[in-house]
């Protein structure tokens, strides 16, 4: 009866379930009064009604609607009584189970379940709800626990290996960090080398002789400039050809390319270097600046160190102090 | 809560010239007049019934014996519908039912709460019963379906042995079949369940 109902049988189905304000059933009783169509149409709707109620197939607001409002006399009981014994026969007479009627119960795990919603209540009684639901409070608890302790499980598992990857990758960053720095111990030789056979062959080979053995190249790892306070003096020992300044940019990412000059104090510029790599392609966090030994006499020094930012403007990264101190015996 | 129609157990005398009026007014014709006052009264009857009251005979026939005594005291009807003035008066019938059942729960809810009891070992022995009786309905059923035409007796096998979809898929093919349309069929179906259930009211029970 439901399928396709008109905006009219919506309203007499209303009517006939007590759903409906007082004139729309004042209409709806005049038209039936003087209309014997109309009246027909309402006692066949009002019949269909009787007749989805006792399938069990009116929607659950009319459902209820009809056992509160339409169920009112022993009359109207006894034609969903009849009803539901026509449906039965049918279904009887065509090999079907009636709906309402008692089901086979399916199979599966929820069979019992299935047993209990539906099992006769007046001669096989309930068990005690408190039972029924304590049950069904241990399985849900220990349903969420099982899931909590998986979950916890596969928390610990996911972070251990996060943890293995980053190791794998700082021990890359090692041999990379090794590799490089044999590389710049190899090229620091090989200039070393240069410069030497370049001296020996200028300087007498008394002189030679007589000179300590010193190392060629002084490195120094420097810090930036703090207000106010003074680093420790480089030492330069005689001999020393060139000086190795270490110093690390910051936020090197940002920079395509860096520029170091040394200066004076008073501002005179005493030595300048212009496109040096940033470190991260060598793996290094450090720029080596190679300055000349001569370049830098006794005194202070300002080491500043600008990056050039991928648009080609250039702004000073950060600055160094440098005291600069040679030992005594190659005083110049 | 029993039901108290308006006017009920007092005595009622209708006078022939009261009824005469009042068939004349539904039509001119007296076997005419006497079918629309069967029709008549059978509407009142639904009216009374939908609108929820338990006696609904009792309370039809308290409004035409109003109106018939109205006719035969001299009222003169203009209506051009006299059925509209028939509602009019169950209307009053029914707002006076309602007003009577009012009182009479006000006076049922005084009783002592304690003499109404929930439980009734009545009910529940019905509710063992519930399913044997079912079954004798059934088999009543099936005794009323045997009187019937035979087609008849398969249409409404059919009509009723189909549930949701299926049951509209069968109703459009029992009227395309029988060549009419599916508010005749509908009709007809209930003309059918009306004799089945006097039928079935009518046998003989094993209670």
């Amino acid at each position: 009866m439901q399928p396709g109902r008109t905006e009219e049988d919506k309203l007499i189905v209303g009517y006939l379930l007590g759903d409906l304000s007082p004139e729309g059933k004042e209409q709806i009783e005049l038209r039936c009064i003087t209309d014997d169509e109309f009246f027909e149409r309402i006692l066949v709707i009002e019949d269909e009604l009787i007749d989805d109620y006792a399938r069990v197939e009116l929607p659950p607001v009319e459902h209820d609607l009809f056992e509160r409002n339409f169920l009112t006399s022993p009359e109207r009981r006894r034609k969903v009584e009849i009803a539901k014994g026509l449906v039965e026969w049918a279904c009887r007479s065509r090999g079907l189970a009636a709906p309402g009627a008692p089901q086979a119960a399916p199979g599966g795990w929820w069979k019992s379940v299935w047993s209990y919603m539906t099992v006769d209540r007046v001669r096989y009684p309930r068990p005690p709800f408190a039972l029924m639901a304590a049950t069904m409070c241990i399985v849900l608890l220990g349903g969420s626990w099982l899931i909590r302790q998986h979950l916890r499980q596969r928390s610990r598992f996911d972070q251990a290996v996060t943890e293995v990857a980053a190791l794998r990758q700082q021990a890359i960053d090692l041999q990379e960090q090794v590799g490089s720095q044999r590389a710049r111990g190899d090229e620091l030789s090989r200039k070393l080398r240069e410069r030497e056979s370049v001296m020996s062959s200028q300087q007498p080979e008394q002189e030679l002789s007589a000179q300590p053995r010193r190392p060629s190249v002084e490195t120094f790892s420097v810090a930036p400039l703090v207000r106010g306070a003074q680093g420790e003096p480089l030492v330069i020992h005689p001999g020393t050809q060139l000086i190795d300044l270490q110093v690390s940019p910051g936020s090197k990412d940002r920079y395509e390319s860096f520029r170091a000059a040394i200066a004076t104090p008073d501002g005179q510029m005493v030595w300048m270097q212009a496109n040096i790599q940033p470190p991260s392609s060598s793996g290094l966090k450090a720029i080596s600046l190679f300055v000349p030994a001569d370049a830098l006499g006794s005194g202070d020094f300002i080491l500043t160190l600008s990056g050039r930012s991928p648009d080609g403007t250039d702004e000073v990264v950060t600055e160094y102090a440098l005291r600069i101190v040679w030992e005594p015996a190659r005083e110049r | 809560m029993a039901e108290e129609a308006p006017n009920r157990g007092r005595a009622r005398a209708l006078s022939p010239d009261a009824m005469n009026r009042m068939l004349a007014l539904l039509n001119e014709d007296p076997g005419r007049a006497e079918q629309e006052f069967l029709a008549l009264r059978r509407k009142l009857v639904k009216f009374f019934e939908w609108r929820g009251c338990t006696m609904p005979e009792d309370l039809a026939d308290e409004s035409i014996f109003r109106v018939a005594s109205q006719l035969g005291e001299g009222l003169v009807i203009q209506a051009t519908q006299p059925s509209c003035y028939f509602y009019g008066v169950a209307r009053n019938v029914l707002r006076e039912h309602w007003d009577a059942a009012r009182k009479e729960a006000v006076e049922i809810d005084c009783v002592d709460q304690e003499r109404h009891l929930s439980i009734d070992p009545d009910e529940m022995a019905e509710r063992e019963s519930e399913r044997e009786r079912r079954e004798q309905l059934i088999e009543r059923i099936e005794m009323c379906m045997k009187g019937m035409p035979p087609d008849a007796r398969a249409m409404l096998m059919e009509y009723f042995g189909q549930t949701g979809h299926d049951k509209i898929v069968a109703r459009n093919q029992i009227a395309q079949r029988m060549n009419i349309s599916i508010n005749a069929l509908r009709l007809r179906v209930l003309r059918l369940k009306q004799d089945l259930r006097q039928c079935v009211g009518a046998c003989p029970t094993d209670e």
